[in-house]
């Protein structure tokens, strides 16, 4: 091949070349265009993701509340993800992104999660625990760290309240004498015996409500007997209980011992009916646990997701489909939260904890599932307009409204 | 009277079972010179195998007390194999971190795959009352107490009268004086594991039953409480530990029964901490560590 040949060939052989790189850089700039392009675009429009702390005993004897709680908050947070934000009132939307952290049932973890919540910025407001053990200690600190805390579920009286800190649930202090005038009158008790946690604070809290309210309803406390969260062994309490011939006995158990609880008294021959707050005995788990040993017992709950009607009914049957563990009232409190938060944020129009607060303080709002919640804060914290609905266990995932 | 013939039986049902759970850990740690903080978490291992066995195969009291035993005794030889075995001659701490971390595995291992909460037990057996209206004890009861028995039996006949037995004497004496003399240190270990594990097992199956329910997180309670009879029995005499471990149920169902159900657990740590202070070594004394 000839100089001027070789030439022509090694420019035509760079032309192509250059045709190819042209050609590569074209598609990468149409690929690039085509991939980023329609997000940039989109972005303008998209949902803003604020992020949620959410704390809940995963595991550990409270953990069949605390699943309920996270599983709810996951439907609310699913429910919007699907609509595509919740609109502001200045027209920006939202979604939301949110943590699953496990105190396990260990207070000062629970402290320690929401205090990684309170200096993570990108978290607007934390929520949980649904056991007192957890939420309580929390109170104070949602104070100090101006950080919004919303309850799910803990329903123990709280001494010193802050105006960082709500609860969305119904709590003890409402729902247990209204429960007590109904049960008491319902199953003729004079003489109640009761057993009750003493590490946890809800269930220490409804043992110190059975005393207080004795002579209001004309009962008398013949036994009162403490145990400790995973104990195994009740049969000194028992023994003692059985020879006080109660006529009915309180359980101020959380669920996880409860089931251990309530299956020894039905071995040791004590039949009488038994009374718990916080939906409790309507927990499957509790009915698969004892072996049907909560039938006829007494409950008291926020919303009767067993025997509800309309979207409430079609939110459990959905709920139930989702997740292994069944819906309680834990799982409507979860949701709520959520949706509470959500409705700060549409009020506020922006993410500004402080912003976020100060609607909390003075919230008049209803839930997609009719649930009110509404606050004023000084003095407390506690949901002002909570609904209570005291059942009867007639077997598993079976209730009868009693109240 | 009856109160406390009543809580008199009570006291010795639980000690029986904390003693088997206590000679579990007393015989770990005299062989291995290490706390299995695994133990009571191989306890609840077995009392899950039961389950599974009675849920699946069958509910006849034996099949699901065999398996409580196999699945136990699984447990308790892959932990010395992969943890106790490397760890053996390392700085004590490190084999007690082993062990707790595998405790905690299992403990969530076990509430992830089966439940958080308390799963009912396969009722291989009827519960019926045998003594009078006052004075209650279950078949249930009775049963749990007569497998405790048994088994602590069965372990003191091991240690007294076997060769591995003397052997399991020899090392807790001297380890090394023992390997001297032909005592195959590593066979020893693994026996000792498997036996505590399977007494274990066994022991978990019947406190399902006795309860009618399983837990992950059942081990705690027993760990615990074992924790201390070993303590303030001391290692050198397992009689000397089922002696505390029922002494402690009696005191704490007596207590339940005549003080206040708020005093349980306190009674348990305030007699630790007086024979801590007497005798550091514990009623009937220890082996050297």
């Amino acid at each position: 091949m000839s100089a001027k040949h070789q030439k022509t060939a090694l420019v035509s052989k760079m032309d192509r070349r250059i045709s190819r790189r042209a050609l590569t850089k074209g598609v990468a700039a149409g690929a690039a265009l085509a991939l980023f392009a329609p997000p940039i675009i989109g972005r303008a429009q998209a949902a803003t993701t604020v992020r949620l702390g959410h704390t809940q005993p995963l595991t550990g004897p409270s953990a069949s509340y605390g699943i309920r709680g996270r599983d709810g908050a996951l439907v609310a947070i699913k429910e919007i993800q699907a609509m595509g934000g919740f609109a502001d009132q200045a027209g920006n939307k939202y979604i939301f992104d949110m943590t699953e952290d496990d105190m396990v049932n260990d207070p000062k973890q629970a402290v320690t999660l929401f205090r990684q919540h309170a200096a993570d910025p990108s978290i607007v407001a934390s929520m949980g625990p649904t056991n007192s053990v957890g939420f309580l200690p929390c109170i104070p600190i949602a104070g100090q760290l101006s950080c919004p805390l919303v309850g799910n579920g803990s329903g123990a009286p709280v001494k010193k309240w802050t105006d960082w800190a709500y609860r969305v649930n119904t709590v003890a202090t409402t729902a247990f004498p209204a429960m007590m005038r109904v049960v008491v009158k319902e199953a003729n008790v004079k003489r109640l015996a009761v057993i009750y946690d003493q590490t946890q604070d809800a269930q220490k809290g409804d043992a110190d409500l059975c005393k207080e309210l004795a002579s209001e309803l004309g009962y008398e406390i013949v036994a009162f007997e403490a145990m400790r969260a995973g104990d195994q062994d009740f049969s000194p309490q028992l023994s003692k209980m059985r020879t006080t011939k109660p006529d009915a006995i309180y359980v101020a158990v959380p669920t996880g011992d409860g089931v251990k609880v309530v299956s020894q008294i039905r071995t040791f021959a004590m039949d009488q009916p038994l009374i718990t707050g916080y939906d409790s005995f309507r927990d499957p788990v509790y009915w698969d646990g004892t072996s049907g040993g909560v039938n006829g017992g007494y409950t008291w709950l926020a919303q009767d997701v067993n025997s509800a009607d309309g979207k409430l009914k079609a939110w459990v049957e959905n709920y139930n489909k989702t997740f292994d563990l069944e819906a309680t009232s834990f799982s409507t409190y979860g949701y709520d939260a959520v949706w509470t938060v959500a409705e700060c944020i549409r009020q506020t129009n922006g993410t500004d904890r402080g912003a976020i607060h100060e609607v909390l303080q003075s919230l008049e709002y209803v839930s997609p599932l009719g649930s009110k919640v509404s606050f004023k804060n000084p003095p407390h914290g506690n949901n002002l307009t909570p609904s209570v609905t005291v059942v009867q266990v007639t077997g598993r995932n079976k209730s009868r409204v009693v109240g | 009277m009856d109160l406390f013939l009543q809580q008199l039986i009570n006291g010795v049902i639980i000690g029986s079972t904390y003693a088997v759970v206590a000679i579990g850990f007393a015989l770990v740690f005299t062989v291995l010179r290490v706390i299995n903080f695994a133990h009571p978490e191989i306890f609840m291992t077995g009392m899950f195998a039961g389950l599974l066995a009675g849920s699946h195969i069958s509910d006849n009291f034996f099949v699901v007390l065999i398996f409580g035993a196999i699945g136990a005794g699984a447990v308790g030889l892959t932990l010395e194999r992969f943890v106790l075995r490397p760890l053996r001659g390392r700085d004590v701490l490190m084999t007690l971190i082993g062990t707790l971390g595998v405790a905690i595995m299992l403990q969530n291992g076990m509430a992830k795959f089966m439940s958080p909460d308390p799963v009912a037990y396969p009722k291989s057996l009827q519960v019926s009352l045998l003594l009078s209206d006052d004075i209650i004890l279950t078949s249930t009861q009775a049963v749990n107490f007569i497998v405790s028995i048994l088994l602590l039996a069965g372990v003191s006949f091991y240690v007294r009268k076997t060769r591995y037995g003397r052997a399991t004497r020899a090392i807790a004496e001297r380890p090394d004086v023992a390997a001297a003399f032909g005592v195959d240190v590593n066979r020893v270990s693994q026996v000792t594991v498997a036996l505590a594990s399977v007494m274990a097992g066994i022991a978990a199956v019947s406190v399902g039953i006795l309860y009618g329910s399983a837990w992950a997180f059942v081990g705690l309670f027993y760990g615990l409480k074992a924790f201390i009879c070993m303590l303030v029995a001391g290692n050198r005499y397992f009689e000397g530990v089922i002696l505390v471990a029922m002494m402690l149920g009696v005191i704490e169902a007596l207590v339940t029964g005549y003080v206040s159900s708020n005093f349980r657990d306190v009674a348990a740590f305030t007699i630790l901490i007086c024979v801590l202070y007497f005798r550091p070594n514990g009623l009937f004394g220890s082996y050297d560590t």
